[in-house]
């Protein structure tokens, strides 16, 4: 199953879903929930043909009945806030769990990536995509039409990740690219320093900045149950081991490295969520935006 | 009970063993490599791997069990005593129905004393056939501990000279006596005579004694003919007095079944060792017999005159002639109260129960479930 194809069960989850930027002033101001809220408080600014693609709500109806023709009402105001989905497609993001080969850390970063296309879609907001590569970011500006979204997948389906991203050369991209009040998602496994250095440092600009740490089934169970000569993808580091030796250790190490990470981020003010890739998408969106008082 | 192994070198197959298990030890160790990001937080320096892994332990298992059972049927094993003490009661046929159902009315194993020891419940056997001899066979074949209860007809036919002598005490139930067949006195055997002209003279004691077989008023059936007259096929009894080889017809007419008597000259095969059949005064043996196919030879070992043979001028000739030509069977009926067997025998070693072909359906059964282990769909690749 593709990553960008969103099955309908989670399709029906994320419609209770919502993504709340963390500062209260951006959620009173207006056009936050436009598209739920058309009416008086919008400004009308023209009638245009009806295309496809476009929200069947936004359709004026009564126009409809006298003239027959449909028509959508544009609205002169977008919403103050965009959504930017930041994905590391560093050749690390391509490791796949031993008993799901074909699933890799990428493709739920992908289909993580839909889902919140999904519910910015739904929500009005415009959404953008960054997805940084080994060769240099691929930016995509935001929007907030389905057409965009159609935009969005088309580019994302032939992505592979391979390569190292080099993150300190592109953070002007960032800062060029994202408005200081946008909100910032990050899907990573949180593996290269640079990533994290990023995403400190458009915190510390000010912006609203979430990390997503999209972990392996394998690197949460350890599931190896005899010798292996591990590979590292971004550093071409090897190492032979015995999975059942290695198992006690690893495990410990490696969640005391995710504590650091996550005193580190919180120390930062960054929302943070580990996903495990054999996870449904809607997990980490529920858990990242869940209402501060119920953490 | 006992369990025993009749070829315990058969065990040496065990040492195979080893090879499913050396097969199953993990020797593909380092070999497959995985994309790990976080190798960082693995332990550099790994303590050494358990030195000895086994792979898929069912499949070991269902092969170390099918080559532990391929060692043990190489070593033949059997049961000792194994055969059941059920009372056993052995109807000969031709018992009456009364005391059949008298000694079968206690639910032991009820067999006819016929060839094979047929089961009871069976259709009748046909005719009775050695009685003495199955017998025998049948104290044999039991266990010693067995009882033995046989029910015979009053009158046993075609017993030996001696009363049966068996290994343990058995029941005699005699029933009541069955009605004496009729049986009619053979009929004399009708004469064939072969004759060379220089024979001629022969050919009379012959003649003679084939008139005197028979009632003083009947013409005999007696059949002479110069000797380059073929030989009828419904002729039994065929006297050859011509010299040199018996013609290929009259010998492929003895092998067939009949009986010749030939003179001093003539010359016929004869298989296995001769016995003599007819002796002088002195004892000297004046007539040998041998086999030949299936019909018999007997060979005068005089020339054929009164000065050489001279009984033949006897009257007891005509006897001692048919005597010779159809001999007749030796006495084999007796009462059967008088002839219950003796004890006293040597008892005799009952053969084991061989196990193999049970172990060799339980072979099926383990490589038959081996098999399944190895090819269901689930599985590794190797080994």
């Amino acid at each position: 199953m593709s990553p960008l194809d969103l099955p309908p069960e989670l399709r029906s989850r994320l419609r209770r879903l919502s993504i709340v930027p963390r500062r209260a002033a951006v959620l009173a101001s207006a056009g936050m929930h436009d598209s739920r809220n058309k009416g008086g408080g919008l400004e009308f600014a023209q009638y245009r043909a009806y295309e496809r693609g476009d929200d069947l709500r936004a359709i004026d109806w009564k126009l409809y009945a006298r003239s027959d023709r449909f028509f959508v009402r544009d609205a002169e105001r977008e919403s103050p806030v965009a959504i930017w989905i930041v994905i590391d497609a560093s050749a690390s993001m391509a490791q796949a769990d031993l008993a799901r080969p074909d699933w890799s850390r990428f493709d739920a970063a992908r289909r993580l990536t839909a889902s919140l296309i999904e519910i910015a879609l739904y929500q009005g907001d415009r959404f953008g995509v960054v997805v940084e590569r080994a060769g240099g970011p691929m930016v995509l500006t935001p929007h907030a039409d389905g057409r965009h979204r159609d935009r969005v997948l088309l580019a994302l389906a032939p992505l592979k990740a391979a390569g190292a991203a080099d993150w300190s050369r592109d953070v002007g991209v960032f800062g060029e690219q994202i408005g200081a009040r946008d909100l910032i998602i990050i899907l990573t496994d949180g593996f290269d320093e640079g990533c994290i250095g990023t995403g400190e440092r458009l915190a510390a600009s000010g912006r609203d900045v979430c990390l997503v740490q999209i972990l392996t089934g394998d690197e949460r169970d350890f599931p190896f149950d005899r010798g292996y000569r591990f590979h590292d993808p971004e550093t071409g580091a090897e190492l032979i081991g015995d999975g059942r030796s290695l198992r006690a250790d690893f495990l410990a190490r490696f969640a005391a490295a995710r504590a650091t990470l996550a005193d580190r981020l919180d120390a930062r003010g960054i929302r943070h969520v580990e996903h495990f890739i054999d996870e449904s998408a809607d997990i980490p969106i529920r858990t990242l935006f869940r209402p501060t008082g119920r953490q | 009970m006992n369990p025993a192994l009749l070829l315990p070198a058969g065990l040496a197959a065990l040492l195979a063993l080893a090879i499913p298990i050396v097969i199953h030890i993990a020797r593909r160790t380092e070999s497959r490599t995985i994309d790990f990001a976080a190798l960082r937080w693995l332990d550099p320096q790994p303590k050494p791997r358990r030195s000895l892994t086994i792979d898929e332990r069912l499949l070991l298992a269902a092969r170390l069990l099918l080559l532990a059972l391929i060692a043990l049927w190489l070593a033949a094993p059997v049961l000792w005593n194994a055969a059941n003490d059920r009372p056993v009661v052995a109807i000969a046929p031709g018992a009456d129905a009364a005391t059949i159902a008298a000694a079968t009315e206690k639910g032991d194993r009820v067999v006819w004393l016929a060839p094979g020891f047929p089961e009871h419940g069976a259709l009748t056997p046909g005719a009775p056939g050695d009685v003495a001899s199955l017998i025998r066979q049948l104290d044999a074949e039991l266990p010693p501990g067995a009882p033995v209860e046989l029910v015979v007809p009053g009158t046993l036919d075609g017993v030996d000279a001696e009363r049966p002598r068996l290994s343990r005490r058995v029941g005699w139930t005699v029933g009541a006596e069955a009605p004496a067949a009729q049986v009619a006195s053979p009929a004399p055997p009708s004469l064939t005579v072969r004759f060379a002209p220089e024979a001629g003279e022969a050919v009379r004691y012959f003649r003679a004694a084939a008139t005197a077989w028979i009632a003083a008023d009947v013409a005999p059936t007696f059949d002479a003919e110069p000797f380059d007259r073929a030989v009828p096929n419904s002729a039994r009894h065929l006297i050859w007095l011509a010299s040199g080889p018996v013609p290929v017809p009259v010998e492929r007419w003895v092998r067939s079944g009949g009986v010749i008597l030939t003179a001093l000259e003539a010359r016929i095969p004869v298989e296995g060792e001769t016995v003599p059949v007819w002796r002088g005064m002195a004892g000297e043996p004046l007539a040998v017999a041998g086999r030949l196919g299936r019909g018999r030879v007997i060979r005068l070992t005089r020339a054929l005159e009164p000065a050489a043979i001279p009984q033949l001028v006897e009257p007891d000739f005509p006897d001692a002639l048919l005597s010779m030509l159809d001999p007749r069977p030796a006495p084999g009926r007796v009462a059967a109260v008088d002839h219950a067997p003796l004890t006293g025998a040597a008892p005799y070693d009952q053969p084991p129960l061989d196990l193999r072909p049970w172990l060799a359906l339980l072979i099926a059964v383990a490589f038959a479930g081996e098999r399944w282990l190895a090819m269901r769909r689930q599985r590794a690749v190797a080994p």
